[in-house]
């Protein structure tokens, strides 16, 4: 499993070969959240990198800054980023993805020397004037990237953009279904490493490798002695460790509802047609993120439709404290999964892990309680 | 529970609320609830039953929006967060039981308790069901989220709006052109559902009577803003929030236009007698944000023990323009303007300059020698700016800024105690 094995190391740190590859020919661009359009980014030849703050260990100069209430995520990329670890970033894209975001880029933009700084307004809801607004704002992000970096963004340079987003989200697809039957070939915290890695690695290179990994997995032999077959939800997850103490608990991941999962690759962009239109279409109405208003029943179909066809067990819904979408999500789902008697867990947490005694504890008593309602 | 009985429970939380402020009106206690804004209240929780009598709709509103569509349309504006604050403003801990039950039921705690004592109520059988919910998603994310709770929950027509994160002003930095279209294309759209939901139109010439009323009421309150500027302050601290909630509530009502008058005209007669809200005015502070709610007599405290007074607050600082009525698309496009400048969505809604610029103007505008956050420990937005703002209250004007924690609707995380020794310690050191 060389291929697999590149993806794991690859997910442990926010830099990378590919990364230090790129920075001696090209820029790089850090973004949140997945309401950006990468495609707009690589087609000017620049290379879109998710931020994430895996390494951080404490907080100390973000919370000069930010505070206790806000989401330890957003502390922990600040961290990284004042600390300089972030210095092969030429800029930084952010969006109203949810007040802590908003206030992290505030910080970063007032106290970090990342050359360039754009502020994407993603609408929070679904309409025909929504989405207007949000073509717009494209265009507005295409322009100024075109502005600063001296570029043109060709329609053909966004139209093969597109097409191998595309391709790499195809791929991903087909890992993920590969979770689908009895055996599964590769585990959650596996999936997550990779899905992790591919936001900080060139989609050409991405494709190439996710192609390789779906070959060596062919001569894998499935997962095949768990306990149970569940699903994970909720805020924003990137640690791949955290999904391997479950499965060290027997506990098998095989499906999501993660921005750093399923929720990045599910929808295409149209290929035909205007391309920022179709940008716009698709990262407006991809599966709804929690900041999305009145889109809760979508999530939730999401959910039930994903379980039925993962043949999903239970569902574990991690929030990270102070999420306030995913926070009043977890109220509504608790609900309406144990009124359709899916059985459902939910675990708070903070970026940086802790408390796995307790998880685990928690995880066991859920692990049996599904065990008990198959006797 | 029937719907009939969920309806007429509710009804009582209302009057139980409704009774406390009519036994204020009727036994004044004039330093902390001002005579005139507790008319104006009493008469709006009045309103509530009168519209129910007369079989009309009533519509739930949260407080980054504004009223005078829905009274043009007769339809009931149940301001959510009016019945949070007045909860919390009687002093009796009125809030809390239902808090605890949102809590119980695995509402987040650190989601905000302005909106989750209506999750409470309703859970336990107290809450008014409302008919429609319209909810400008502004200022957070926690009212975003409970707002769709309530949702979840009444599973009533409800109709939420995207507010930009724009400006809309030219002069802005942060000016886009299509804030403005946005914002005004989906009240437009809301008024075509809320004609949907009621089957009535609206009548243009009601709104523009009712929006005339409201401009007349909001000129009054744009004066007494200047007048608040005055050495000494002729208003006492709670005033800008009294108008505030005021105008939230009954913007659109001749009662609300007699009450803005009749504070102007207090505030001009001070002015002009230079006559200040305290005897002895020595320390003026500019509020960062809301009041602590549950303890209204705080500001008495600070008043009779440090001489302080606070000149302006976040709610208070109201500075939406007059709307232009001279057609219904001018009024929608002023209404739009209007809601994008409600007081701290003002503020909030944005980058962080929008906050940290209006503060700089508004501690220079009053004089103020100090500035204090009482920082609500769910408003993370907040939290997230306060020591950039604090940076640059400092070297912009040289004003220090104390910043403490407080549950502004729950008088138990942080109670009134720990707050006046926070004050007490900061005032000690700044005079």
């Amino acid at each position: 499993m060389k291929t697999l094995q590149l993806f794991i190391e690859a997910s442990h740190s926010i830099s990378n070969s590919w990364i230090n590859s790129w920075k001696d020919k090209g820029y790089i661009l850090g973004y949140f959240c997945t309401h950006v359009p990468e495609e707009v980014v690589y087609a000017a030849d620049i290379l879109p990198v998710r931020i994430r703050a895996v390494g951080c260990r404490e907080t100390s100069l973000a919370d000069a800054y930010l505070s206790s209430f806000n989401c330890s995520f957003v502390r922990c990329s600040l961290e990284l980023a004042l600390e300089k670890q972030y210095h092969f970033l030429d800029g930084i894209i952010s969006c109203n993805s949810c007040d802590h975001i908003r206030r992290g880029y505030d910080v970063w933009k007032h106290k970090v020397g990342t050359p360039f700084k754009h502020f994407l307004q993603v609408p929070r809801m679904i309409s025909d004037e929504a989405l207007e607004a949000f073509k717009h704002e494209i265009t507005v992000l295409k322009k100024s990237l075109e502005n600063y970096f001296k570029i043109d963004i060709s329609e053909e340079k966004l139209r093969d953009s597109i097409m191998v987003y595309n391709d790499t989200r195809k791929l991903l697809k087909e890992l993920y279904d590969m979770r689908k039957n009895g055996s599964p070939k590769i585990s959650g915290s596996e999936f997550l490493s990779v899905i992790t890695a591919g936001t900080a690695i060139p989609k050409h290179q991405l494709k190439l490798l996710l192609n390789q990994l779906l070959n060596e997995l062919l001569e894998r032999e499935g997962y095949s002695d768990y306990r149970a077959r569940l699903m994970i939800v909720g805020s924003l997850l990137d640690a791949p460790q955290y999904i391997q103490t479950i499965e060290d608990m027997g506990g098998l991941v095989v499906a999501d509802a993660l921005c750093f999962g399923s929720r990045y690759f599910w929808d295409l962009v149209k290929e035909k047609g205007d391309p920022i239109s179709n940008l716009a279409e698709k990262y407006l109405k991809k599966v709804p993120c929690a900041r999305m208003i009145g889109e809760h029943d979508t999530r939730l179909r999401y959910v039930l439709d994903t379980v039925k066809e993962f043949d999903v067990e239970g569902v574990i819904f991690q929030r990270m404290k102070f999420c306030d979408f995913w926070g009043g999500e977890c109220f509504m789902f608790r609900r309406e999964l144990r009124e359709r008697g899916v059985p459902f867990l939910e675990l708070e947490r903070e970026y940086i892990l802790s408390g796995a005694e307790a998880m685990k504890t928690r995880v066991q008593a859920f692990l049996e309680s599904i065990e008990s309602r198959r006797t | 529970m029937s719907e009939q009985k969920q309806k007429q429970k509710g009804s009582a939380m209302i009057e139980t609320l409704m009774q406390l402020f009519n036994f204020i009106k009727d036994n004044p206690i004039p330093n902390i609830y001002h005579p005139e804004a507790v008319k104006c209240l009493s008469s709006y929780l009045g309103d509530y039953f009168n519209y129910q009598n007369q079989g009309k709709k009533t519509l739930l509103y949260n407080f980054c929006f504004t009223p005078e569509i829905f009274y043009a349309m007769d339809v009931f504006p149940l301001c959510q967060e009016a019945l949070s604050v007045g909860l919390a403003a009687t002093g009796l801990a009125m809030n809390e039981p239902y808090i605890d039950i949102a809590e119980e039921a695995g509402i987040p705690k650190e989601l905000c308790n302005a909106q989750k004592p209506l999750i409470g109520s309703y859970l336990k059988g107290d809450a008014p069901k409302p008919d429609y919910i319209v909810y400008a998603a502004q200022p957070c994310d926690s009212l975003n989220i409970e707002y769709q709770i309530y949702d979840n929950l009444f599973r009533v027509p409800s109709f939420p709006i995207d507010v930009p994160y724009w400006h809309y002003d030219p002069q802005s930095q942060f000016y886009d052109e299509k804030t403005l279209p946005y914002l005004t294309k989906q009240i437009e759209n809301m008024v075509t559902w809320l004609e949907k939901q009621t089957g009535r139109e609206l009548n243009p010439e009601k709104l523009k009577e009712v929006v005339e009323l409201s401009n007349e009421a909001q000129e009054n309150i744009l004066e007494v803003n200047e007048l608040m500027k005055a050495v000494p302050c002729p208003l006492p601290s709670l005033m800008p929030f009294n108008n505030y909630i005021v105008e939230l509530t009954s913007a659109g009502k001749p009662e609300c236009v007699e009450y803005a008058k009749y504070i102007r005209n207090q505030a001009a007669e001070k002015v002009k007698r230079k006559e200040g809200a305290i005897p002895n005015e020595k320390i003026r502070a500019v509020w960062l944000y809301t009041h602590v709610f549950f303890t209204p007599d705080l500001f008495l405290w600070m008043a009779e023990k440090f001489g302080a007074v606070v000149v302006m607050d976040m709610l208070g600082y109201f500075i939406t323009k007059p709307i232009n009525t001279s057609s219904t698309e001018k009024i929608y496009e002023g209404l739009a303007e209007k809601v994008l400048d409600m007081p701290m969505a003002r503020q909030c809604r944005g980058p962080a300059e929008y906050y940290i610029d209006d503060y700089i103007k508004m501690c220079k505008e009053y004089k103020a020698d100090c500035a204090i956050f009482s920082g609500h420990m769910s408003c993370k937005h907040s939290w997230g700016l306060i020591k950039l703002l604090a940076e640059a209250l400092r070297k912009e004007l040289g004003i220090s800024t104390l910043a403490f924690e407080v549950d502004t609707m729950d008088s138990r995380p942080v109670p009134r105690g720990n707050i006046q020794a926070r004050i007490e310690q900061f005032f000690t050191t700044i005079m």
